[in-house]
């Protein structure tokens, strides 16, 4: 479980310092999915950064609590406890093959060779990059260069992998394929999922929603919670699922009507009235 | 006046090995005052296309017309076309040089000769036009900003020149929702009062249902659609072929009819299908 204990972080400007993120107390399971909503400049990323270690905070403190030993609480280590997927994967590849671009992580992990051929071969085969291994990254779509990043991260076996808007350049056809991808991720190594996210689908696939709003976690719900507390939705810059607007105009008569977030499940429920 | 591709080629690499036809016989109308989406999955040819529009690129075979003017790499042809057509890329804030955001957006208005009034009111309307309050944010650094305010001062920057037809690839990837709304608002806005032509190059398919009354649909380097959004979304194979998706009213008008509900509504988009439930409920409420 990765904990954070009352976080703060704050910049130095040239206007004096800027508290970006205040007080934070979160608890994100192990193998859970999350997802952190907000407004642009509400703290998401700086968020990310902290809870990926590549940040320290301020005060408070961010740590790996293991399920079985806590004695051997510990800070969390960049890259190895939680790898950070960025929006754009075209700043976070760097090699001239798909395989060594896998690989560049863990060259600097010092491994045994042959446990780094493993580890790489591996990464190729759960995100079914294998035809790939010898290409030129820049010559791949942007749905597979994504994938190739997430390979790159995972090879250095995390626990958990946070994803800071990673679909959001992606057509639809490569997002779909992308997220299905992080799902299996997560339903078969029990990898831990968060998703820094503006898309409902990708708020919808979560069970618990963190809303930044100016620094300060205003809500962690489900995400039904989060859309059925509106003023949470409007701090947290969401705009309201069609699916919810024509259930709440559907609770205007019946007042019994389900809150449903998705276009099938509203039909569904329509389809339940007496 | 308009925008017209007549049997457009582009092919990168030619004559090379890696040759590559990027886009393959486009020919399509882009009426003044429109708001138009252009569509297609990764590598479709969509930023190719757009590339086209203020020759930034020039094409291999067949013609591209802005205002009757065919555009050519012919240095007075080319200063009157960028005169009038406007990109936003991808990724705008990557460009970002200026000390200040004041700085930064009135690049464009400077270097077209605007007075320094000009330059001035052009600033701090298109910073409004954007949400940025321009007290606020205009003697910022525009480097100390959060990766979506940054977005709206490129888009800014753009805007502020005035341009006549004003593209945007992929504007709202990164903005939350509440700024994307309201980003495109504004843009719906700028385009009825000041006449803008806005073409929209996006992967969201919600916005692009609200937003844009045409819609072009790229494949493969080709036009595997032209014509009212409506039509396009109403054909759900081909919005599959085209390896996009439907918006969500859409998948709840079908969602609603595929398990027989007593509700029936059109296909459209949002606001529309919210009234046309209203109604829809209201009926019901008298039976």
């Amino acid at each position: 479980m990765i904990c954070l204990d009352k976080v703060s972080y704050q910049i130095e400007t040239s206007a004096g310092a800027v508290q970006v993120l205040r007080d934070i107390d979160l608890e994100l399971p192990d193998g859970s999915i999350s997802a952190i909503v907000g407004p642009n400049g509400s703290g998401k990323s700086t968020l990310a950064r902290l809870v990926s270690g590549l940040l320290r905070p301020t005060s408070g403190s961010v740590r790996l609590l293991p399920d079985v030993d806590v004695q051997t609480v510990m800070d969390v280590r960049p890259g190895l406890d939680v790898g950070l997927v960025f929006q754009n994967p075209d700043n976070q590849l760097v090699a001239t093959t798909v395989e060594d671009d896998i690989a560049f992580g863990l060259e600097n992990l010092e491994l045994p060779h042959a446990e780094m051929v493993r580890r790489v071969g591996d990464a190729l085969h759960l995100l079914g990059l294998e035809q790939f291994r010898d290409y030129p990254p820049h010559r791949l779509s942007g749905g597979q260069k994504q994938k190739v990043a997430i390979a790159g991260v995972l090879a250095m076996k995390p626990s958990f992998l946070i994803l800071d808007e990673a679909t959001s350049l992606l057509d639809p056809t490569n997002r779909r394929e992308v997220m299905q991808t992080v799902l299996r991720l997560n339903n078969e190594l029990g990898i831990g999922i968060v998703m820094v996210t503006h898309l409902l689908d990708e708020v919808l696939v979560a069970s618990r929603v963190g809303v930044l709003a100016n620094g300060v976690l205003a809500a962690w719900d489900s995400p039904r919670g989060i859309f059925s507390n509106s003023a949470v939705v409007e701090l947290g810059g969401l705009v309201l699922p069609l699916s919810a607007r024509a259930s709440f105009l559907m609770q205007e008569r019946w007042t019994d009507f389900p809150l449903c977030l998705t276009p099938e499940e509203f039909a569904r429920a329509t389809c339940q009235l007496s | 006046m308009s925008i017209e591709l007549k049997n457009v080629d582009y092919v990168y690499d030619s004559g090379e090995p890696f040759e590559y036809f990027a886009l393959r016989g486009i020919s399509l109308h882009i009426d003044d005052g429109a708001f138009v989406g252009i569509v297609g999955r990764t590598g479709s040819g969509k930023s190719t296309l757009v590339e086209h529009l203020n020759g930034l690129l020039f094409s291999a075979r067949g013609d591209v017309i802005v205002d009757d003017e065919i555009v050519s790499n012919e240095r007075t042809v080319l200063a009157k076309v960028r005169r009038r057509v406007g990109i936003v890329f991808q990724y705008p804030e990557d460009q970002f040089f200026a000390e200040t955001i004041f700085e930064e957006v009135a690049f464009g208005c400077r270097n077209y000769g605007f007075s320094k009034e000009q330059v001035d009111e052009s600033v701090h309307k298109a910073m409004s036009t954007v949400g940025l309050d321009p007290e606020r944010f205009l003697s910022l650094s525009p480097f100390q900003l959060s990766g979506g305010e940054q977005r709206r001062v490129a888009i800014a920057s753009v805007i502020a020149m005035g341009q006549k037809y004003i593209i945007l690839d992929e504007p709202t990837a990164g903005l939350d929702s509440g700024s994307k709304l309201a980003v495109l608002t504004e843009l719906e806005s700028l385009r009825q009062t000041a006449n803008v032509t806005v073409i929209l190059v996006s992967h969201n398919m919600d916005e692009v249902a609200e937003f844009c009354k045409q819609v072009v649909v790229l494949d493969g380097g080709t036009v595997a659609f032209q014509g009212s959004t409506d039509a396009f979304f109403s054909d759900a194979d081909l919005v599959d072929r085209t390896g996009l998706e439907l918006p969500q009213s859409y998948r709840l008008a079908r969602a609603l009819k595929e398990c027989g509900s007593t509700l029936t509504v059109n296909e459209c988009s949002t606001d529309r299908m919210l009234d046309s439930l209203r109604l829809c409920v209201s009926d019901l409420g008298g039976a």
